[in-house]
């Protein structure tokens, strides 16, 4: 084995975007041996330009001395090479990094930035076949010519099988098996059951461990090999070229490519700023530098991102200023903004519109948060109580107003660093409902304010919405939007047994990307500095979780999820979609039931989200629905008897999705027993079947309230594809975050157990790639098994929105 | 003040408004008129507790005792304060002490206008048919107007100011003077 040429340029990492098409405009000068020279004709013509040289005329071998006569001259059978025939001496060919005698491994890219080095000795001529081309280690395409002693690089435009030979014609052959394959991630998470390792996720706690696997039956040929798993700072491939060293790199561990897969922990460095991006180098060589044959994962994107403790203050400090209108009740103002913000251009402009008997100066923790993040926050006086109309004018006066004052207002500091075409509208309690009815306004023209419109608004978020207008007017329409509450609010209680309080209607009607985050534990107040302990007048609480801890959590969700959705952080999105027994972020504690919706049409197959076709046997996406789960019943997620003692006969116990709302939400619900294997399937429209470049297959599930078969702390099953040949594939949600139990309280009802909590589940594609024989390409059903073998025992859940989604996050 | 209170409670877990007002209060409540300060405003402001948002220049601030129960700051459906037949804007909630400091747009005969909790309704529903049901029904229930010698102890002479802003300022002081509940103070 040979660790590769030494010293070689690393062009490939440097060319982006390139097609592999033909370089040889990049070619430096050849230097053949047939160049013309200039040199006079001599009395010979084979020795024109050649005094004193051995050359190759063809397969000739000719030699000329200094007066340009021809010393010899012999027609060789096996090539010539230097002015001399090629012997039949044995060639040896060697890929670096790769084990005797086995088919080397090349990653694809279309951009050749993945190639494996080969060292040719002796003479031959280098040929590949299949999907690979040659080159030379400058990116020059390597010439179908006899060679001798050369290095040179393999890459491969596509997967596929194919050879690279060294030829001497008429004498030996010398040939090794190549496979292209595409790049695959290193890091991931190692998981207790299949698929055992998921590379899926993009996010890691600093401070925590993240796993490197150098899969054996994928990098066959490295069996046996040691290496470096080395951390890198991310690079782009123009860094990468410029310096392949791997530098003071922050973690390195050793490990080897054994027989079975056996991933290697790597501690995740801790994350100084808001996300740090991290490449991971597998160096073969141990030689601290990136060479071909090593593995890269991380070469457009990070392989990784760390985030550290999101409720901590960011860079920069914030301030805060009071803006008071005088003679006006309603014009009063605190604005938070960070004390640098004459460096930072334009800055997004978050408005918080507080709620009844709150006030407006009470949300320091969120607004001095934000802008120590970067980020104009106003926070407004909001007149709540005549009711979320009347708090909906004063939110849409409160901006309009800022907005037409940016150059005088607190000494105009302000001015040329408010972004007005990015707004986050965040509103509590009656406020909450107060900013969708404001957009709704916005929405339908009924609201015309001079500095912004509807565009302007990119987000709206509720804390503990009420909801007294209905879902009609209360309505966020395709704007973002987030509903953040807590099951311990002993004010808007999002009980079964009070229509306006049911805020989970204004997520059902919301037709953008939609996000819930349900804290268990939490209650009203706890979302301002000052309110009263409004927990206390429930007659029975589970844990309560605190004032701290609750905005702490807030600050992690808020900051996550606005990073996201305006500055493009996507790796955050996962903050809003995987539950927090399998991603719990630095700064969470208690329970989170999270749900992340994707917009109506937005990069998603809708199987099923039981609004149409409302029978049990057909989903609304037109496919067939069958399953052996006990008690299959599809219906309207409104809770009939608006309290929550449980009777097996009501199915919809608990639901708090529609309050006999027009256009209600629907859902199915369905139980298994101990003992008992069963299983439900959803039949996949034709045109669907192609799953190869999907993401994840994606649900809504909650337990369902006070039944007895509540599974503490949370519920799994199974989720299955089944391709046309009938051959299923199965993973577990387990290791993708289970769903949690409902929040222990008492009231409405005997038992204890608050209103269902829907979570949503995702389940990678990724994790089902690893059976070679499901074909992905024509999968027909996805099933959801239930029992013992497939996760819990027993229980009894409800279902919605079960999608397959294309793309990436979120 | 706790069977008020979970009475209260139990209407505002209604599915929906009701149709006929049910005061939350039998004239028990509204325990003491302390003060009421009629004033004028050079400047008009907007009464907001109605389905029909008016300027007013004259008004009355009032502070009250009451039942602490039904002086809790709720988001929820909760009883409004009514004076006549119109709901009074709360400067707080003293949901320890029951101290509240409201105000309604005047004159105001207090001799003849009783005070008491009425219905949940938000009061951006109320409009004028509903006020006058309100008080038909608190009536009924028993409510009344204070006496008249309650009403001569606690009537100032009007004030004349600028704006309302100097009316929240007295309100503010008022509130700091009479509350026992610490959150009164950070508004």
């Amino acid at each position: 084995m040979f660790s590769g040429p030494e010293g070689v340029n690393v062009w490939w990492l440097a060319v982006i975007g390139c097609s592999g098409g033909d370089p040889t405009d990049d070619r430096p000068a050849p230097t053949d041996a047939t160049e013309e020279t200039g040199t006079p004709p001599t009395t010979d013509p084979a020795c024109a330009g050649h005094l004193d040289e051995a050359w190759c005329d063809g397969d000739d071998a000719v030699t000329c001395d200094a007066d340009g006569r021809v010393v010899s001259q012999s027609t060789c059978d096996h090539g010539c090479v230097g002015g001399a025939c090629v012997s039949c001496d044995a060639v040896s060919l060697q890929v670096a990094l790769s084990n005797e005698g086995a088919t080397a491994v090349v990653e694809v890219d279309g951009a050749g930035r993945r190639p494996r080095a080969v060292h040719l000795t002796g003479t031959a001529t280098l040929s590949v076949d299949g999907p690979f081309r040659l080159l030379r280690t400058d990116g020059t395409d390597l010439p179908a010519t006899p060679q001798t002693d050369v290095d040179a690089l393999v890459v491969a435009d596509d997967v596929g099988a194919g050879t690279l030979t060294a030829t001497v014609p008429g004498c030996s052959q010398v040939t090794v098996p190549l496979v292209g394959v595409p790049p695959t991630p290193l890091v991931g998470q190692t998981m207790d059951q299949a698929p055992w390792f998921e590379t899926a996720w993009d996010l890691f706690n600093g401070g925590s461990d993240a796993q490197v696997l150098v899969d054996p039956d994928r990098y066959a040929d490295r069996v046996g090999m040691t290496f470096d798993a080395v951390l890198v700072p991310h690079r782009s491939a123009a860094e990468w070229a410029s310096d392949p060293g791997l530098g003071s790199a922050t973690a390195t561990v050793g490990g080897s490519v054994d027989g079975h897969p056996l991933p290697v922990p790597i501690p995740v460095p801790a994350a100084g700023t808001l996300l740090e991006g991290w490449d991971l180098v597998i160096d073969f060589g141990r030689d601290g530098r990136l060479d071909p044959g090593d593995l890269l994962d991380g070469l457009d994107t990070p392989a990784f991102q760390a985030i550290g403790d999101l409720s901590e203050p960011g860079p920069y400090t914030p301030r805060r200023g009071d803006v008071d209108v005088a003679n006006d009740t309603w014009l009063h103002q605190v604005v938070y903004a960070p004390v640098e913000i004459g460096t930072l251009g334009t800055l997004p402009l978050v408005v918080i519109s507080h709620g009844n008997g709150h006030d407006y100066h009470w949300y320091d923790w969120l607004g001095n948060h934000l802008a120590s993040w970067g980020y104009v926050v106003m926070s407004h006086k909001n007149n709540t109580m005549p009711g979320p109309r009347t708090a909906a004018t004063t939110t849409l006066d409160n901006v309009d107003y800022l907005l037409g004052h940016l150059g005088t207002e607190l000494g105009g500091v302000l001015d040329g660093h408010v972004d007005p075409h990015t707004q986050i509208w965040i509103g509590h309690s009656r406020g909450g409902e107060g900013v969708v009815l404001a957009y709704d306004r916005l929405f339908r023209g009924t609201a015309t304010p001079a500095n912004y419109d509807l565009s302007d608004i990119v987000m709206v978020s509720s804390i503990a919405p009420t909801i007294f207008e209905g879902p009609d007017a209360a309505d966020p329409h395709d704007v973002a939007y987030h509903l953040l509450a807590g099951s311990s609010d002993g004010d808007v209680t999002g009980s079964v047994g009070q229509a306006t309080v049911q805020y989970f209607r204004i997520f059902q009607r919301a037709t953008g990307l939609n996000l819930v985050t349900y804290v268990q534990g939490a209650d009203h107040n706890d979302f301002n500095c000052c309110g009263a302990e409004d927990s206390a007048w429930a007659p029975s609480q589970g844990p309560l979780i605190g004032r701290e801890a609750a905005q702490r959590l807030a600050r992690v969700y808020y900051l996550a999820t606005i990073e996201a959705l305006v500055r493009g952080q996507d790796a955050l999105w996962e903050i809003d979609q995987r539950p927090l027994d399998a991603f719990r972020p630095v700064g969470i504690a208690s329970p989170v039931a999270t749900q992340l919706k994707r917009g109506q049409g937005d990069r998603k197959l809708v199987v099923d989200d039981f609004q149409r076709n409302t029978t049990v046997d057909l989903s609304s996406s037109g496919g067939s629905v069958s399953g052996t789960v006990r008690d299959l019943s599809e219906g309207k997620l409104d809770d009939p008897d608006r309290e929550l003692s449980w009777r097996e006969n009501q199915p919809m116990n608990g639901m708090t999705w529609s309050s006999n709302d027009a256009d209600p939400a629907r859902g199915a619900v369905f139980g298994w027993d101990d003992g008992d294997d069963v299983l439900l399937d959803f039949e996949l429209p034709a045109a669907a079947a192609d799953l190869h470049t999907a993401s994840a297959v994606s649900m809504r599930v909650c337990q369902r309230t006070r039944n007895p078969s509540m599974v503490r702390p949370t519920l799994d099953f199974g989720v299955a594809l089944v391709d046309g040949a009938g051959h299923e594939t199965e993973v577990p949600t387990a290791g993708y975050g289970g769903v949690v139990r409902t929040y222990e309280r008492g009231g409405s009802g005997n038992g204890v157990g608050w209103v269902n909590e829907f979570q949503t589940l995702r389940i990678p594609i990724t994790g089902f790639v690893g059976d070679p024989d499901l074909d992905l390409t024509d999968v027909r059903t996805v099933r959801l098994r239930f029992g013992a073998a497939h996760g819990s025992p027993h229980g009894r859940v409800g279902l919605d929105d079960l999608e397959i989604l294309t793309e990436a996050t979120p | 003040m706790t069977v008020v209170l979970l009475a209260a409670l139990a209407r505002a877990a209604d599915d929906a408004p009701a149709d006929t007002p049910v005061p939350a209060d039998d004239g028990h409540a509204v325990r003491a008129l302390v003060a009421a300060i009629p004033f004028h405003l050079a400047t008009p402001t907007t009464w907001t507790m109605t389905a029909s948002p008016r300027p007013v220049d004259r008004g009355v601030l009032l502070e009250l005792r009451a039942d602490p129960g039904l002086l809790v700051p709720r988001d929820a459906a909760s009883p409004l304060l009514y004076v006549g037949e119109t709901p009074a804007f709360p400067f707080n909630w003293d949901h320890v002490g029951g101290c509240a400091v409201v105000w309604v747009p005047g004159p105001v005969d207090l001799g003849s206008t009783e005070i008491w909790f009425g219905s949940d309704r938000l009061a951006e529903r109320v409009d004028a048919a509903w006020g006058v049901a309100e008080r038909r029904a608190a009536r009924a229930v028993g409510v009344r107007p204070f006496p008249a010698a309650d009403v001569a102890a606690a009537l100032a002479p009007e004030l004349s100011v600028a704006s309302f802003d100097e009316i929240e300022a007295l309100a503010r002081k008022r509130v700091r003077a009479c509350t026992s509940t610490p959150e009164d103070l950070l508004r």
